[in-house]
C-alpha cells in the first residue's frame, strides 16, 4: 500500500442470508482523486458504501482506511476517523432546521471534538454558504424538495471535515438544470481537498467529474479505468444495454470484410 | 372555584407567555412574573400541598421528557425510577429504629442517593433495553416496571440487616423534625421541590443548547443518520436514560417524604398510573419542549382541580364516577388536534377544525 492510497478495499464479500450482494472486490481510492462507482440497480454499490461507512459488516475481506482496519468498527467511530456519506433514500432530521441539520455534523464529524456548540454552528453557516442552503438555514428540513435534500445530505458529511466523502446517488431524481448546479458542487468541494467516491447513474457526472471509475455488476467488479476506458469496455455495455447490443456495438467497431 | 385552580391557570397564560421565542422580552417578562407567582403562593394559598404535588409530579415528567422526548425513547416504566428514588431516599435518611434497619444519614445525602440510584438502575437496564425501538421499547421498560416492584415486595434484608427494604410491609420515614415544625415544613419543602423543579427545567433548557442535547435530537430524528455523523448513539441513549432516571427518582423521594410511608404497592410508590401521568403531562404541554412538562404539570392538574372542584356544585355529583372518562377524553381530543401540547392553540389560533385533524394524522402517521 504506497502513502497516496486513501482507503483500500480487499476481497470485500457481503453475504445476506446465503445470497451474495458482494462478491470479492478489491479496489483503491488514491488521495486527493474523484473516484466514481458505478453499475446497474442491484450491482452492490450502496452495498460497499454501508460496509465502508460501518452500517454493515463484510462477511470476508478487509477495508483500510489510512492503513487502520475499518472492519468491525461502530459506525460513529468511522465517521470520528474522517469518512463522511450521504445516504441514497435522504435521511434529513426533519424537526430540525436546516442550520441545525448541519451544525450537528460539525459537532461529531472529525472536527467535532475541537468545536464548541457556538462554533459547530458557525461552521454550519460556512458550509450552508458553499451549498447554496444559506437562504433557507431557519427552515425546517422537510420543507426542502429532493434537490434541497440532496444538499442537505451534502452539507451535514461536509460539515464533519472528513477526508473522504461517499456520495450516494446524490443526482438520484435530480432535473437537468440541477445536475449541472451538483456537478458544480462536486468540483467545489472536490477543490477544498476532499477525497470522493462518488455512486452515480447519471453517466454525465460519471464523465464530467471522475476521474477514475470502478464499474460493478451482480455484485462482482467487472471493470476499472478512466472514464473514457470503462465506457467503451464490452463488458460494461454488455452490463448495462444487454449482450446483444454490446455484440451490435463489436460489429461496428470491426466490420466484416 | 378554589384558589390554587386560579394559580394554576394564571401559571399556564405566564408559562407561554415565557415560552415564545419570537420575542426575548416577552419571554422575560414572563419568566418573571411566573417566579413571583410562584414565590407568593404559599403564602395566600389556602393548601399549598397542592402545589407541592404538581412540582413533583412536573419534576418526574421532566425526566420522561428527556428520553421520551428529546430522545424520543417513549418509556412506560418511569415508575420503576420513581420508586427506586423513593427507597433510596429512604433507606439513606430515615432514622433507624426496632422496626427498620436504615441509615440516617443527612437528608441531602438521601436526595444525592435518590438521584444516583435510579441513575445507576437506568445505566444496567438501559444497556439491554435501549437496544429495542419504538413498541418493543415501550414494552420492555413497562415489563421493568412490573419486575422492579416485585422485587421490592419480596425483597425484605440484603445481608444480615445491613440493607433492609421492609419487604411488603414497606418502610415508614421517621422523621427528625417534631410534629410542631409541620407547617414550617410544609413552606420548607414547598420551596425546595419548587427550586427543584425549576432547576430542572433549567438543566433541561441547558440541554437543548448543547452539543449533547443536539446528539439526542438526531438520535430521535434519525437513529441510524446519527451514528453516521459521529454520534456514539448507544452511550448518549444510555446517558439520556440515566438522566431521566435521576429527574423521575428525585421527584419519588419527594413524594415518599410527602407521604411519610412507602409500600411496594401498585396504590402506593409503585402507582403504573405515574408512568402514564409524566406521558400525559409532556403530551398536555408539548413533548420534546424545553417548558412541556411545566405547562403540562399545571394543565394536568387544573383540570384535575376543576373536575374536582366540579363535583362540589349542585346537579354535577356524578363527576365524581366519571372523573377518568372526562379525563381520558380530554387526553384523546388533545392527541387528535393538539398532538404538540397546548401551545398549539395559540399556533391553531383556537380552531379546532376537520382539516386539522386530518393534518395531524398525516404528519404523525408512518
Amino acid at each position: 500500500m504506497n502513502e497516496t492510497t486513501l482507503l483500500e478495499v480487499q476481497g470485500a464479500t457481503k453475504l445476506y442470508g446465503g445470497v451474495a450482494a458482494v462478491t470479492d472486490i478489491s479496489f483503491n481510492v488514491q488521495r486527493g482523486e474523484i473516484l466514481g462507482l458505478i453499475g446497474p440497480n442491484g450491482a452492490g454499490k450502496t452495498t460497499l458504501v454501508n460496509m465502508i461507512s460501518g452500517t454493515a459488516i463484510p462477511t470476508r475481506g478487509v477495508i483500510k482506511f489510512k492503513d487502520q482496519v475499518l472492519n468491525g468498527k461502530k459506525p460513529h467511530i468511522i465517521g470520528k476517523m474522517g469518512i463522511a456519506r450521504t445516504f441514497q433514500v435522504v435521511k434529513p432530521f426533519q424537526n430540525l432546521t436546516v442550520l441545525e441539520n448541519v451544525a450537528v455534523g460539525a459537532m461529531y464529524g472529525k472536527g467535532g471534538a475541537r468545536r464548541s456548540y457556538s462554533q459547530a454552528f458557525k461552521r454550519a453557516e460556512e458550509v450552508l454558504q458553499i451549498v447554496h442552503l444559506d437562504q433557507r438555514r431557519n427552515e425546517l428540513s422537510e420543507s426542502l424538495n429532493i434537490a434541497g435534500r440532496k444538499r442537505l445530505e451534502l452539507a451535514k458529511g461536509l460539515a464533519m471535515d472528513p477526508e473522504i466523502l461517499l456520495l450516494d446517488e446524490v443526482m438520484a431524481g435530480l432535473r437537468g438544470s440541477e445536475v449541472d448546479e451538483a456537478m458544480d458542487l462536486i468540483r467545489t468541494i472536490h477543490a477544498c481537498g476532499i477525497t470522493l467516491l462518488i455512486i452515480e447513474h447519471v453517466m454525465k457526472v460519471i464523465v464530467g467529474v471522475c476521474q477514475r471509475v470502478v464499474v460493478l455488476d451482480y455484485g462482482k467488479k467487472i471493470a476499472e479505468g478512466t472514464p473514457v476506458e470503462v465506457t467503451s469496455d464490452p463488458a460494461v455495455i454488455q452490463a448495462y444495454l444487454g449482450k446483444r447490443y454490446a455484440a451490435s456495438q463489436v460489429q461496428e467497431q470491426n466490420p466484416p470484410k | 372555584m378554589s384558589l390554587n385552580l386560579i394559580f394554576m391557570l394564571v401559571g399556564i397564560a405566564l408559562t407561554i407567555l415565557a415560552s415564545q421565542r419570537n420575542s426575548r422580552r416577552l419571554s422575560m417578562v414572563g419568566i418573571g412574573l411566573l417566579g413571583l407567582l410562584l414565590l407568593v403562593i404559599p403564602f395566600i394559598s389556602n393548601n399549598r400541598d397542592i402545589m407541592t404535588n404538581v412540582y413533583i409530579i412536573g419534576l418526574a415528567s421532566v425526566g420522561w421528557n428527556i428520553i421520551g422526548g428529546f430522545t424520543g425513547y417513549a418509556s412506560f416504566g418511569q415508575v420503576a425510577f420513581w420508586g427506586l428514588g423513593a427507597y433510596a431516599a429512604v433507606v439513606t435518611s430515615s432514622v433507624p429504629n426496632a422496626a427498620q434497619a436504615t441509615f440516617g444519614l443527612p437528608i441531602w445525602v438521601g436526595f444525592i442517593m435518590a438521584a444516583l440510584v435510579p441513575a445507576l438502575a437506568a445505566l444496567l437496564i438501559g444497556w439491554p433495553v435501549l437496544r429495542l425501538r419504538g413498541h418493543y421499547f415501550a414494552i420492555a421498560t413497562l415489563g421493568v416496571a412490573i419486575a422492579v416492584r416485585e422485587i421490592f415486595k419480596n425483597v425484605d434484608c440484603i445481608g444480615d440487616r445491613f440493607l433492609c427494604l421492609g419487604g411488603s410491609n414497606g418502610l415508614q420515614i421517621q422523621p427528625i423534625v417534631k410534629a410542631a415544625d409541620r407547617e414550617a415544613n410544609s413552606f420548607l419543602r414547598y420551596f425546595l421541590i419548587l427550586i427543584m423543579f425549576s432547576g430542572a427545567v433549567a438543566f433541561c433548557w441547558y440541554l437543548t443548547h448543547s452539543k449533547f442535547g443536539y446528539g439526542l435530537f438526531a438520535i430521535r430524528e434519525n437513529e441510524e443518520a446519527a451514528g453516521v455523523l459521529g454520534i456514539n448513539t448507544t452511550w448518549f441513549k444510555i446517558g439520556a436514560f440515566c438522566l431521566a432516571a435521576a429527574f423521575t427518582g428525585l421527584a419519588g423521594a419527594w413524594r415518599a417524604m410527602v407521604n411519610g410511608s412507602i409500600y411496594p404497592t401498585e396504590d402506593s410508590i409503585f402507582d403504573t398510573n405515574i408512568s402514564l401521568y409524566v406521558i400525559i403531562i409532556c403530551l398536555l404541554g408539548g413533548v420534546g419542549t424545553v417548558w412541556g412538562p411545566f405547562i403540562g404539570a399545571f394543565t394536568y392538574s387544573a383540570i384535575q382541580e376543576f373536575l374536582g372542584a366540579l363535583q362540589g356544585v349542585p346537579g354535577f355529583s356524578w363527576v365524581l364516577d366519571w372523573t377518568n372518562v372526562i379525563f381520558g377524553a380530554i387526553v384523546i381530543l388533545l392527541v387528535v388536534f393538539l398532538p404538540k401540547g397546548i401551545l398549539q392553540i395559540v399556533q391553531n389560533k383556537g380552531s379546532f377544525t376537520w382539516r386539522i385533524f386530518m393534518r395531524n394524522v398525516r404528519e404523525n402517521s408512518i
